[in-house]
């Protein structure tokens, strides 16, 4: 073996110099970004994505409609919404934070996230080759559509925000990304302007059946119309009462402090305009038109009027993309996080209750908003026998409460002659439950089924009410695969109506114009009209309250509590007419649900703790560390 | 141990022909410390020229003495020891390593070097303190190496490997484990686990840059450097090792029994909800006393029903050693038995407790092809075969603290008297275990449902084949020489899990006898539907493979006075991993390296060192620009002790060398393997997670997409700059002492820019080569070897390791005060609030500043210090508290002494300056009715009891954020120190050996983890904040080694 040793080195080295490619191992075509914009059938994706930020209003644990007085659950069970109204919202980890996300990002990201991939897809859409020109105008508009209504979600929890219009370049200094925030009506300047140069290039309505859910011009509108009824409310109009003096790092006022009252006649022109395409477009008030469920068939015959406003009122929500629904969720949540799950009371026949929790229930202010069946609010109808609300009343067959309390059963005197949306929303003990395609007869004290408490369980309703709402009647509750899934209601046309009621009245005062809208409400609800309601001295206790701009304000809110309840309005509502310490500071109460007997039963107690500071509640915390990643962010007032 | 040919040739020509008639034949073994026999030792008769050496065996036998002359045994590397002949004509010596002498020859990287000329900071153990009675090799590492840090936070079979750093922990990237390299070849740290200390030659850690920087950017956190025993020329040697032990836990954790636990609970609700209703009725505590019945008024030890005191496993070692001039080999073959505490359940016939064996194999051959070519094969194979629960043993152990004794019994008898309804469970063909309805379709953990519903098995297999070619050069140059090595390791394993679904029951109506039924009679429901058959089993495989190949060619030669050294050497490795269900290309592509790495050595007169080397090599991760990094380093070496003015000290300081090396050195292992290609974004365009629906039914469904990375051209390694100041001495000929200070900068750590705010809308971070971190610390060490002229030898070790760290960059976020950066703190410090005690009352809630974790603390919840007198308490008062997780000093000390045939050494072991957190959140006790721990029963406050320093704070059936911030509070100190081992032998005489041939007999009794000293009392110290997981194993042992 003679191996010159020079050699050896250069076979080294030789070695080495070719191998340089070894190195070289990524193959081409992998994934990028830029082929998301190569095809049309891509695009999709970027679409798709830009709506998969939209919050996941049916999801227990994602929803924001937990956030409210309006349901409680077993403390056991901490739902975020309902955790952050009992006091346990934190600057560390805010809880349902749309700013940072939650759950890490898995449960809802940050709508900024939301933002971004919405400012990269109106970037790029225009390169898509195999779209037309039309198509990449629609998609962009309804991208931009998105894009406003997240900065519209942000600044109805955290006020003034940071418009982020534009994306940084990656390689933004830090200088660069620290933002300042933009003052309330810089934010809704934007978000108006944004939904205006949308609304041009949208589609009038969707209607390809594959489609359903998707952004249209109906939908834009309509939702122009609640941000300008918003930006002209007392919480973002004049609030000098709250936030005179707050002011951002560079001295900036983030909240007007003069009332505008302009604003209302913006709010007033977009509902009107919002109400003229949507009716243009088909969109029109539900009623029910399908057949009566074989066990209402005798409720039927004895009062169909009163069965039709609980069958309209009951099928409007859970009736899928009816003509009433302008924009629906169309991601449905399937799996055990539906809310309708942990709404559904369980069925005693049901070999398993996978599927049917019962742990969200109204409360007993709930039980008191409704009106009667004469429409006025319990307090106001004489015929009513309000002192004794609380006295025990046994079901009988002479009368309508055949319907809707169990012949014979003891009930308590609220229970009786309420409106039907009362009777479509709230279930009662010894009222009826239309579930699991039955109609079930509730029974809701300690130890009884459906609907009570069950020896030590944890799935129980604590305040003893159930919530029907959210439930398709023929969902059965024994597996999640039948659950019957629906839209969860984005946006609907009895809020075109209320909103332009409100505008209306804010605007200009009390009108006929008033009375119409509210009475479109009020005829689905089976009611009659608000003025012969409140005109009538033999059923209104204060005669004529609807004349006065302050009296018919109280009305419309009422009905707007009413129709919407538990659609996750209430909290954006309440706090824009700047009236939390009423509603949110206070307790919730139940009945004594670990009560058997009926007199013990019906005694009010308080079953959950409710916390509200103002102003510091009025809008979310933002993280401490975002605060350290951006020096030139300021906190929200209180935290 | 030593062949020492040329001496051996030398001495023979000088002894065998001296010789007059004297009375007396005196013969004897010579072994070192370890019982393994010497050969080539010089017997010499004192100021005569009598003497002979050792046989292959050990053996000697000299003639020609008489009483009272002195005997001389000597051995280069060893002490030297003189004897008096007495009476006896046996004389069996034990012979002690002397570290650090002249002659001897150091493993370096990629080749050896004279012990003498070695400058950079290599620690060098010998094997046979590896040995321990347990079958994870890298348990014995802390406290046994100036250098490595290291803890072990679980004893769970399979699952107890130790974490070990070199020089402790100086990136906080992604990577702080040191590249491990058996026989010149990259392994993983559980393929360390796993070495048999039996088959070790030498085990090495390189700790500074002159030691590392030839395996450029892969070396920066050091290396490890472990070579496998080679055959020996001669005749076959059998040598077998037979350990049987018993393992229980170091520290049981005990929670309180049903009765106290239902009276604390009540206890803790109504201290927060005065007017709640009480939650265990005073009736079911009274029944639960008298016991009335154990399944609806249950009362159960889930620890003792779950678990057994102690468990026996064993381990056997066999390998034999020989071989002829053509060919040597070292072959092996060992077995190893682990169980686990579970205890085995008459419910079921499957055995669910942890049993793994393992089957270990190893034949090392070299073949002398010519007079200077060699070749090497080395193949190695590991089997494990792994039988255990379905779910995970810790967390059978972690569930018992989340589950009460009195909630639910384990499991229902199926019996007449137990009914459902009115019909009778006798015939129900399953286990009904018991439980209670959580809500939502949930249940709470039932230990004993969740350790017997199933069990997982697996096997796996490790391969290793080495093939190298050795070709002397010395024709062509004097001194040259060349080799070329491949090498390719293989691992897969496979396994499936099977378990049922546990129907759960629970309990509802308590029927004592009466006149109409004479029986007791037990109502009880079922809560969910289960399976009475497994299910079908989940299977998982996994595989990866490595090859490795490496072209070497090395010079050696001394002038004179001059000795030159040089090393080239070119490598290239791939490693491909399958791991199942991996979706991103990038995890499935190979991770490669390669590189060119020389060194130059030069020395003079054995006095003067220096030494140049360089690593130049690259990896696949980063862009092509920035792919290949240049780390040069280079070294001095001073011995003073030969110089000639030093001849006078010499006798007491027989050596005093200083080394000084500076160099670069590099980490590659800055990300996850599936977060490789820097240079590229990584996105996913068919995200399911950002999909969205459309359309009627929601069935229009498209996928979205995500991105996970966005791409940045100029990443690329860590860079260490490592100093080295190092000083050798030996005084006396018996205490060798070592020391080292150094001082490490690694910067361009990959780490996220922390400043970008949300609303920037990023959907990852962005990560560049921004951090950096200085450490620095000092390593020692002690060895004092001595044999007393009775035979009684005493040989004492110690080692410390002191390293610290502090970041010095990161890309933090501007927080609003300035006490709130993370610059200038240890890489692995806590922090938190700092907790002043607990509220006393109302007034002191009132009086004192806001906090700001949920408004519902009462008086007796914890109250922190308000840092920046905001009167608020929140994430801007966080501090650093307590010491690193990773302790910052390690040390070890023990002694070893033996007498004629018996041998007894101990070992302590000590880690200081570490924090752990105990997680209020996991312990808690009554949230989600979870177990409670004694001591928090006996120490917490209340009203009766309001002391505001209770180790506890107020009870309470709910979490209590305010309670469960990371604070001062559950801050506790990690320092400890144990009895490591502790071992007594016993040798046989060689006339017992005699008769049964046999060279070596030793029994040994052995024990780990004896004991501990720590002010922490809860749990073992070790496990950290793991404490309620698989508890660290005390062992006791029995063993037996021979050699034939």
């Amino acid at each position: 073996m003679k191996i010159p040793g020079n050699v050896l080195v250069v076979l080294l080295l030789t070695l080495f110099a070719t191998g340089c490619e070894y190195l070289d191992i990524v193959p081409e075509k992998t994934q990028e970004l830029s082929l998301v914009f190569e095809r049309k059938e891509q695009a999709y994706k970027a679409l798709a994505t830009c709506y998969s930020y939209l919050p996941k209003s049916d999801d227990l644990y994602g929803t924001h409609a937990t956030l409210t007085d309006e349901l409680t659950s077993p403390i056991r069970q901490s739902v975020n919404g309902l955790e952050v109204m009992r006091g346990k919202q934190s600057v560390g980890d805010p809880l349902l934070s749309l700013w940072q996300g939650f759950n890490g990002g898995s449960w809802q990201p940050s709508l900024y996230n939301a933002i971004n991939d919405c400012n990269i897809f109106l970037e790029n859409i225009v390169n898509v080759p195999d779209m037309t020109e039309r198509e990449k105008r629609e998609w962009g508009a309804e991208v931009r559509f998105l894009k406003a209504y997240y900065h519209f979600l942000l600044v109805m929890r955290y006020g003034p925000i940071p418009i982020m219009d534009k994306n940084f370049p990656i390689s933004a200094s830090p200088e660069e990304v620290r933002v300042y925030r933009n003052s309330v009506d810089e934010c809704f300047d934007y978000i108006e302007s944004e939904i205006d140069l949308a609304i041009p290039d949208l589609p009038a309505r969707v209607i390809n059946t594959n489609f359903l859910g998707r952004v249209d011009r109906t939908i834009a509108a309509a939702m122009k119309s609640r941000v300008l009824l918003y930006a002209a409310s007392p919480l973002f109009n004049g609030n000098a009462a709250f936030y005179a003096g707050y002011t951002d790092k560079n001295g900036k006022a983030l909240f007007n402090t003069s009332y505008d009252n302009e604003k209302w006649a913006k709010a007033l022109e977009a509902a009107d305009y919002a109400l003229q395409l949507a009716q243009s477009n088909g969109v029109k008030m539900y009623f029910f038109n399908g057949e009566y469920r074989d066990y209402d068939n005798a409720n039927v015959i004895y009062d169909s009027l009163f069965t039709e406003a609980i069958y309209n009122y009951k099928f409007m929500f859970v009736d899928r993309w009816n003509s009433e629904l302008i924009w629906g969720l169309s991601r449905v949540t399937n799996d055990w996080y539906q809310i309708q799950a942990s709404t559904l009371i369980k069925n005693t026949a049901a070999s398993s209750n996978e599927a049917a929790w019962q742990w969200l229930s109204p409360t007993y202010r709930m039980a008191e908003l409704y009106y009667t069946k004469n429409g006025l609010p319990i307090d106001q109808d004489l015929t009513f026998d309000y002192d004794n609300k609380y006295a025990l009343r046994r079901g009988a067959s002479a009368d309508l409460s055949v319907f809707v309390v169990q012949i014979g059963q003891e009930t308590v005197q609220l229970h009786f002659d309420r409106e039907p949306r009362f009777y479509a929303t709230i279930a009662f003990d010894r009222g009826y439950n239309r579930a699991h395609g039955i109609k079930q007869h509730l029974r809701m004290r300690n130890g009884e089924e459906p609907g009570g408490k069950m020896g030590s369980s944890n799935d129980y309703l604590v305040s003893g009410y159930g919530l029907k709402k959210y439930i398709h009647p023929d969902t059965q509750g024994d597996a999640y695969a039948n659950l019957i899934n629906y839209p969860w209601p984005l946006m609907r046309m009895s809020e075109l109506y209320l909103n332009y009621a409100e505008a209306y009245n804010e605007y200009i005062g009390p009108g006929l114009e008033v009375y119409a809208a509210l009475n479109e409400v009020r005829k689905r609800a089976g009611l009659p009209n608000v003025e012969d309601a409140w005109s009538d001295p033999s059923l209104a206790r204060t005669v004529g309250k609807h004349l006065s701009q302050d009296g018919l304000r109280e009305i419309i809110q009422q009905e707007r509590l009413i129709e919407l309840a538990f659609e996750g309005h209430r909290y954006d509502d309440i706090r824009r007419w700047k009236q939390a310490e009423v509603y949110f500071a206070t307790p919730v109460k139940g009945w004594s649900v670990t009560e058997s007997q009926a007199d013990r039963f019906y005694t009010l107690i308080n079953v959950g703790e409710r916390s509200f500071i103002t102003p510091r509640d009025y809008f979310q915390p933002i993280r401490t560390e975002e605060l350290s990643r951006n020096p030139n962010l300021i906190q929200n007032l209180g935290w | 141990m030593k062949i020492g040919k040329l001496s051996t040739v030398f001495l023979l020509l000088l002894f065998t022909t001296t010789g007059f008639a004297q009375s007396k034949l005196v013969r004897g073994l010579v072994v070192e410390g370890n019982g393994d026999p010497l050969t080539g030792v010089n017997v010499v008769q004192k100021n005569t020229s009598n003497g002979v050496i050792t046989d292959f065996d050990g053996r000697y036998v000299i003639q020609n003495v008489s009483e009272g002359d002195t005997l001389i045994f000597s051995f280069i590397g060893f002490e030297t020891i003189e004897r008096i002949v007495d009476s006896s004509n046996q004389m069996d010596i034990v012979l002690s390593e002397i570290l650090s002498q002249l002659g001897e020859v150091q493993v370096v990287a990629f080749s050896k070097q004279k012990k003498e000329s070695v400058i950079g900071s290599i620690t060098t153990i010998r094997p046979a303190e590896l040995k321990q009675p347990a079958s994870n090799l890298t348990g014995a590492l802390a406290g046994r190496m100036a250098g490595i840090v290291s803890y072990q936070r679980s004893g769970e079979p399979g699952q107890d490997n130790s974490e070990f750093f070199i020089r402790g922990v100086t990136s906080f990237g992604y990577a702080n484990s040191p590249l491990i390299l058996l026989d010149g070849f990259e392994i993983s740290s559980e393929d360390l686990a796993r070495i048999e200390p039996d088959n070790i030659a030498s085990f090495s850690i390189m700790k500074d840059a002159t030691a590392t920087a030839l395996y450029g950017a892969r070396g920066a956190n050091g290396v490890i450097l472990v070579n496998t025993k080679e055959g020996k020329e001669g005749k076959a040697k059998i040598t077998a090792r037979v350990e049987t032990s018993i393992a229980s836990p170091t520290k049981l954790n005990s929670f309180l029994n049903g009765m106290d636990y239902m009276d604390q609970y009540n206890k803790a609700l109504r201290t927060r909800v005065p007017e709640a209703q009480l939650y265990y009725s005073k009736e079911k505590i009274e029944h639960t006393r008298n016991n009335l019945n154990p399944f609806i008024y249950p009362n159960v030890d889930w620890y003792d029903e779950l678990f057994k005191n102690q468990t026996y496993n064993s381990r056997a070692n066999l390998n034999v050693t020989g071989g002829g001039g053509i060919a040597q080999y070292y072959v092996s073959a060992s077995f190893n038995n682990e169980t686990g505490l579970l205890k085995v359940d008459n419910q079921n016939n499957f055995n669910n407790n942890i049993d793994i064996k393992r089957y270990n194999l190893r034949a090392n051959v070299n073949i002398n092809l010519t007079k200077t070519t060699k070749l090497s094969t080395k193949l190695y194979s590991l089997f494990t075969q792994y039988k255990g629960p379905s779910e995970n043993a810790s967390d059978v152990f972690r569930s018992v603290m989340n589950a009460n004794p009195v909630t639910f019994p384990k499991y229902f008898p199926r019996s007449p008297n137990v009914l459902i309804g009115t019909s009778s469970t006798e015939f129900v063909n399953h286990t009904m275990f018991g439980n209670k309805s959580r809500g939502g379709g949930q249940f709470y953990p039932n230990p004993y449902a969740d350790m017997v519903k199933g069990y997982r098995d697996e096997f796996s297999s490790t391969i290793l084949s080495q093939f190298q070619l050795e070709q002397d050069l010395g024709g062509l140059t004097e001194g040259l020489s060349a080799r070329g090595m491949a090498s390719i390791r293989n691992y897969s394993s496979y396994g499936s899990s099977r378990s049922f679904d546990p129907f759960y029951y629970d309990g509802l109506s308590y029927q004592p006898p009466s006149a109409e039924s004479p029986e007791e009679r037990i109502g009880i429901i079922q809560l969910n539907e289960g399976t009475d058959y497994l299910n079908d089993p989940s299977t998982w495989t996994n595989a990866n493979s490595r090859v490795y190949f490496e072209l070497a060619t090395i010079y050696d030669r001394e002038f004179g006075k001059h000795s030159v050294g040089g090393l080239f050497v070119y490598t290239r490795e791939e490693r491909l991993n399958t791991i199942q269900g991996a979706s991103n290309v990038y995890t499935s592509l190979p991770a490669r390296n390669m590189g060119l790495a020389g060194r130059t050595t030069y020395g003079y007169d054995k006095k003067y060192f220096l030494e140049l080397n360089f690593g130049y090599n690259g990896s696949e991760r980063f862009a092509k620009e920035h792919r290949f990094g240049f780390f040069p380093s280079a070294g001095i070496g001073y011995t003073i002790s030969e110089e000639n003015f030093w001849s006078g000290l010499k006798p007491t300081i027989n050596l005093l060398k200083f080394r000084a090396t500076y160099g670069l050195v590099g980490n590659d292992a800055i990300s996850a393997e599936s977060d490789r290609f820097f240079y590229m974004s990584d996105v996913n365009i068919n995200d399911g997670g950002r999909g969205y629906a459309w359309g009627q039914d929601f069935s229009t469904w498209y996928n979205g997409y995500s991105i996970s990375r966005y791409a940045n051209e100029s990443v690329t390694w860590e860079i260490a700059k490592k100093l080295n100041l190092g000083l050798e001495m030996v005084l006396f000929e018996k205490l060798t002492l070592q020391g080292d200070y150094f001082r490490e900068n690694r910067s361009n750590i990959y780490m996220p820019y922390e400043y970008i705010p949300a609303t920037s809308g990023l959907s990852s971070q962005i990560k560049s080569n921004i951090g950096e971190a200085m450490s620095h610390g000092f390593d020692g060490s002690a060895d004092y070897n001595h044999s007393f002229f009775n035979g009684l030898y005493l040989i004492g070790r110690a080692n410390f390791t002191y390293a610290t760290n502090e970041i010095i960059a990161n890309g933090e976020p501007q927080y609003p005060y300035d006490y709130m950066s993370r610059m200038g703190y240890p890489i692995n410090q806590m922090w938190g609030l700092v907790a002043d005690r607990l509220f006393i009352d109302a007034a002191d809630i009132q009086n004192s500043p806001v906090q700001t974790y949920g408004n519902n603390y009462l008086p007796g919840d914890i109250k922190y210090v308000d840092i920046n007198d905001d009167g608020r308490i929140d994430e801007n008062d966080q501090v650093p508290i307590g010491f690193p997780t990773v302790p910052e000093i390690i040390y070890g000390f023990g002694l070893t002494a033996g007498h004629k045939g018996f041998d007894a050494s101990f070992f302590f072991q000590g880690s200081a300056r570490s924090s752990f957190m105990i997680a209020p959140d996991k312990i808690a006790p009554f949230v989600n009715e979870r177990n409670a721990l004694d001591i928090i029963a006996d120490n917490h406050w209340s009203e009766f009891n309001p002391d505001p320093y209770a180790f506890w704070p107020r009870l309470s059936t709910t979490p209590i954020a305010n309670n469960e911030q990371r604070s001062t509070w559950w801050l506790r100190d990690g320092s400890f120190l144990r009895l490591k081992s502790f071992e007594v032998g016993y040798s046989l005489p060689q006339s017992v050996l005699q008769k049964i041939n046999a060279q070596n007999l030793r029994f040994y009794v052995s024990g780990n983890n004896l004991l501990y000293f720590s002010k922490f009392k809860l749990w073992d110290p070790e496990m950290g904040d793991n404490g309620l997981g698989y508890p660290t194993q005390r062992i006791f042992n029995i063993g037996m080694n021979v050699t034939f």
